[in-house]
């Protein structure tokens, strides 16, 4: 061709960055204020190393996350806009100048006024902090390396929606979208899941959660973490500097978004100028848009409606909830035909489209609700569970059991529940009293192999069942309040020792008439003789940490109780607490507690 | 220089034909002079060069310019009329245009020439 | 040479174009002219190279027009609806076509200062609509293009504004044999400048011709005579007030005259047709709309 190469133009770069000017001033500014000016002017006493590290770091964590998404998202939009308006697009079709010319241009162009900033702003920190004699050359870098990742990502991303997107208002409405999408959906398809199919449990979202970045980032999926060494004298770990994690998900990051710039590039180079302003200006995608903005819709919607309606109560309503997922993909895939066509007579025609997304919802769902995958049925030997958790809500400190009586007993509420799922459901669906409820719990399975699943049941509390044994709560029950169980919830899986008592209250009647209440604090070595003497032997004894499964009227409020509550923090600083209600049979606590003046149940 | 009436409803060509020639006649335009390029009438008067040109070929080939390859067109000597045939041409040109005031038209005046002939006993052509 | 080869272009389910041909003849100052949603604008974007076609081709001197940058950079292109970038002046504009055009010459562009007497450094934004496309012209004009694509580029300028850019423009075309598309309602204007006119309905051509075979083919004739009317007249139209009938002819002023001759009329006088009625005629009927056409 010419002697200039047929990738960049001058002219048109020199545009970009004039264009963009008062955004990279901005963003330069912003970060001058946020981080060298900060390091200056914030000192603060004790390790002023680490605490700049920590400045540094998080600001990393910051700028990674919610600031590339802004920043990327405003560069891109400003640099692409052109081709949401026919003028802008067509005079720059005209020009004597290759499509991929334009594109590598202006997407260099905003490369450059994310980067170019970043390298400022790290060496006047890095400038800053040497001033201070604190020089943190990795932390900086550490803080350029997250920011441009993030920013590679956040910006690509925006680029392939402005060449996906036709029209100027609805691209950061889709880019906000994708960019949440995947975790709301995985909530709420769980959600609705979970309402039909027996034994599912609500999602945990850590993986879909890597799938929508703005939510990881918020979630902490990216961020400083503290490096500690021990400290022999005080037996914990100190914080000696801070370090940053989350470089996989990054780094996997920055590689998604070249590969997003390859793909915008594609798209861009076969794009027709006339769509310039349909909100899909790509016509191969606008089926995709259609059925994936149905299905979307038919979960959200269908989601929101079952919500309005009161879904607490539509467990195992399958009609129900299938009626509102067709009424929202209804709505979705006419709302997604009207902005394709850009008009509202789209009810003419185009009917088989919704009813094929209807077969395809009818199908899934039908599918789970029927159990076809054995999802539902699934049972494990009782030769292949390592061990297993028992719990009444979702808790990581909770530890595992490895009793094989446990274990046995485990199965076999699992074979029960199977077995008797009718049951269980109708039960359920007739609690008629305002004092009955539904106790939700989870059955936590590790197998031998290293495979883990999980299901949740709940179980109905009636005046009929809280006392029957035979009931699913009294099957519960018995599991539950098993010695192994009750340990599992009674004590962390560190070993203790009396400095791990950072906190220890009492607090109950001093006599039996329930008329005096008193609360005494603890010292550690004292909480330490009060949890190793006498709770724990309780406990294996069976007479202490006993939960009973009651409907809330058989409660009574004004019953004589004491309760003993621990904060045992390990040495990384990390607390875990643990409470009881001293039950009567308690003896070696109650005898304890009896010197220190507590006396609830002190008749004869 | 030429103007050009948009209200005739005459080609464009035939009106700078038309103008040329009378200038050319007048003796507005002297014989062995240079008219003006194609290119400048075209860009004065802004109309297409093709319809210059064109004007320009009719006008050689009447025989009233000549074209020189290179150099530009010219005038041509044209046959004097005969002396003493001034004033009563402009005299037969005066009532002529008095007579078509009063709404004679070219025809009727053709028709009052043959018949003027005829008088005359003279030839028609 | 622009050349267009049954061109097809459908916008969703409306047909633009529908086999659309066209040529431009080299050096010539063609003028396109149709009703509203022709497709006039429609052919003009395939040829500046801004739309790909369904099917059929675009080219100039040969050569397919899209993502060709070798042709394009020969083409200047004025559309009706001029793109008014941010706060960019008429400086920022030049330095801009300076650097995607590469023949554009900034001398020239000095020395027309002058003549478009338009402030180099207000913003571009704050210009009437008449002294943006001036702007453009200017700019165009720079390029020295050899072929000059302009969509309704008339509106707006005031007369001798617009004489004098013509000037320019014809001037090129005369000295350099530049090749001028222009597309537009107005008849009056595009007679004066244009030598060949194609008329555009429907996404179709209906009439390309060039402007002297259009005005020497049809014959306008008032005629009064007793005998009936001699065989071998093409006759497009035909009235009669009185003893006049008023015919519209297709055939050469001479052969018509001869043709006549032979029935011996009392009157028979050749009048000359505007473009205007030209076209009526040649187009016949109501069918075409033609009165859209034509103002």
């Amino acid at each position: 061709m010419t002697s200039r190469t047929s990738c960049f133009n001058r002219a048109i770069f020199r545009r970009a960055l004039r264009r963009t000017a008062p955004l990279w001033i901005l963003y330069l500014v912003f970060w001058i204020a946020a981080l060298p000016v900060q390091l200056l002017v914030a000192r603060s006493g004790s390790s002023p190393a680490v605490s700049a590290q920590y400045t540094i770091l998080t600001a990393a964590y910051t700028g990674c996350g919610v600031v590339s998404f802004v920043y990327g998202l405003a560069t891109a939009w400003l640099i692409f806009n052109w081709l949401f308006r026919s003028r802008s697009a067509y005079f720059y079709a005209s020009l004597p100048v290759r499509r991929q010319t334009v594109f590598m241009t202006q997407y260099c162009a905003g490369l450059l006024i994310g980067l170019l900033p970043n390298l400022i702003v790290c060496l006047l920190t890095m400038a800053a902090a040497a001033s201070l004699g604190l020089p943190q050359p990795w932390a900086c870098l550490q803080w350029l390396g997250a920011n441009c990742l993030g920013y590679l990502f956040f910006y690509s991303f925006a680029v392939l929606m402005c060449m996906v997107v036709g029209q100027v208002a609805a691209m950061p409405i889709f880019y906000l979208v994708f960019n949440c999408a995947v975790y709301v959906l995985d909530k709420i398809v769980h959600a609705l899941l979970e309402a039909f199919v027996y034994g599912m449990p609500e999602s945990g979202g850590s993986v879909a959660m890597r799938f929508s970045p703005l939510i990881c980032f918020l979630e902490g999926g990216v961020q400083p973490r503290s490096i500690y060494v021990y400290n022999g004298e005080t037996a914990v770990y100190d914080t000696v500097g801070y370090g940053f994690q989350g470089w996989q998900y990054l780094l996997i990051l920055g590689a998604v978004g070249v590969l997003f710039a390859v793909l915008a590039f594609f798209l861009y180079r076969s794009r027709e100028m006339e769509l310039c302003g349909d909100v899909i200006a790509v016509r191969a995608l606008r089926p995709c848009f259609l059925y994936l903005f149905t299905i979307g819709c038919s979960f959200v919607l269908g989601y929101f409606i079952l919500f309005l309606l009161g879904a607490q109560s539509l467990s195992s309503n399958f009609p129900l909830v299938l009626t509102c997922l067709l009424a929202g993909a209804f709505l979705g895939y006419f709302a997604a035909r009207m902005m394709l066509q850009k008009t509202l007579r789209v009810f003419s025609d185009g009917w088989w489209g919704y009813f094929v997304c209807c077969a395809v919802i009818l199908i899934v769902f039908g599918s789970a609700r029927l159990d076809i995958f054995g999802y539902s049925g699934r049972l494990p030997d009782t030769d292949e569970i390592a061990s297993v958790r028992v719990m009444t809500y979702r808790d990581d400190t909770i530890g595992s059991v490895t009793d094989p009586a446990v274990i046995a007993q485990t199965t076999a509420l699992q074979k029960y529940l199977l077995d008797n799922q009718p049951e269980v459901e109708r039960q359920l669906r007739h609690l008629r009293s305002s004092d009955s409820y539904g106790q939700s719990f989870y059955l936590e399975y590790t197998l031998k192999n290293g495979k883990q699943f999980t299901r949740k049941y709940t179980a109905a509390v009636t005046a009929e069942t809280q006392s029957d044994p035979e009931s699913l709560i009294g099957r519960f029950s018995a599991l539950y309040n098993a010695v192994p169980a009750v340990l599992s919830r009674s004590a962390p899986s560190w070993d203790l020792s009396a400095r791990n008592f950072t906190y220890c209250s009492v607090s109950g009647s001093t006599d039996a008439d329930g008329s005096a209440y008193d609360s005494v604090d603890l010292n550690s070595r004292e909480a330490y003789a009060l949890y190793t003497d006498c709770i724990l032997p309780d406990i294996e004894d069976g007479k202490l940490g006993q939960t009973e499964f009651r409907t809330t009227g058989s409660q009574s409020k004004s019953d004589p109780y004491v309760s003993v509550s621990f904060d045992l923090t390990d040495a990384f600083g990390v607390t875990a607490y643990y409470s009881f209600t001293v039950s009567q049979e308690a003896s070696r606590t109650l005898a304890y507690l009896d010197k220190l003046g507590f006396r609830p149940f002190a008749d004869s | 220089m030429i103007s050009i009436n948009y209200r005739d409803s005459r080609p464009i060509y035939e009106q700078i034909q038309h103008e040329l020639h009378r200038m050319i006649l007048s003796g507005g335009l002297a014989a062995g002079s240079r008219l003006p390029s194609v290119r400048e009438l075209a860009a004065e008067l802004a109309i297409n060069p093709n319809t210059i040109q064109r004007a320009y070929r009719e006008l050689e080939a009447e025989g009233v310019i000549l074209s020189i390859a290179g150099k530009g067109s010219f005038v041509a000597e044209l046959p004097k009329p005969e002396k003493g045939a001034d004033a009563p041409l402009a005299r037969f040109r005066a009532s002529v245009r008095e007579l078509r005031t009063l709404g004679f038209s070219t025809r009727e005046l053709h028709t009052f020439l043959d018949d003027l002939d005829k008088e005359d006993a003279l030839p028609h052509d | 040479m622009i050349e267009v080869q049954n061109l097809t272009k459908r916008f969703d389910d409306f047909p633009a174009l529908d086999g659309l041909s066209l040529t431009v003849p080299q050096g010539s100052v063609y003028g396109l002219i149709g009703p509203n949603g022709a497709g006039k604008t429609t052919v003009i974007r395939h040829i500046t190279g801004i739309y790909r076609p369904d099917s059929g081709n675009v080219r100039i001197d040969g050569l397919p027009v899209y993502e060709n940058t070798a042709v394009k950079s020969r083409m200047a292109f004025i559309p009706d609806e001029i793109y008014v970038p941010g706060s960019v002046t008429v400086r920022d504009m030049m330095q801009f076509w300076r650097g995607v055009y590469p023949r554009f010459d900034a001398s020239r562009f000095s020395a027309l200062r002058d003549v478009f007497q338009l402030s180099e450094t207000k913003p571009f934004r704050r210009f009437s609509k008449g002294m943006q496309k001036q702007a453009m012209f200017w700019l165009a004009i720079c390029i020295k293009p050899d072929y000059l694509i302009l969509d309704e580029p008339i509106d707006g300028l005031d007369p001798v504004m617009r004489r004098q850019i013509w000037s320019i423009l014809l001037d090129d075309v005369a000295e350099c044999g530049t090749t001028v598309l222009v597309s537009s309602h107005n008849l009056r204007e595009l007679e004066d400048v244009c030598d060949h006119v194609g008329v555009m309905h429907h996404g179709r051509m209906l009439l390309e011709r060039s402007l002297a075979e259009l005005q020497d083919n049809v014959v306008k004739v008032q005629l009064v005579t007793e005998n009936p009317l001699p065989e071998g007249l093409t006759i497009l139209h035909s009235s009669m007030t009185g003893r006049i009938q008023t015919l519209i002819l297709r055939g050469r002023q001479h052969e018509v005259a001869d043709l006549l001759a032979q029935c011996h009329p009392m009157l028979c006088d050749l009048l000359p047709l505007t473009l205007e009625e030209v076209f009526i005629y040649e187009l016949g009927g109501a069918n075409y709309d033609v009165k859209n056409i034509v103002l």
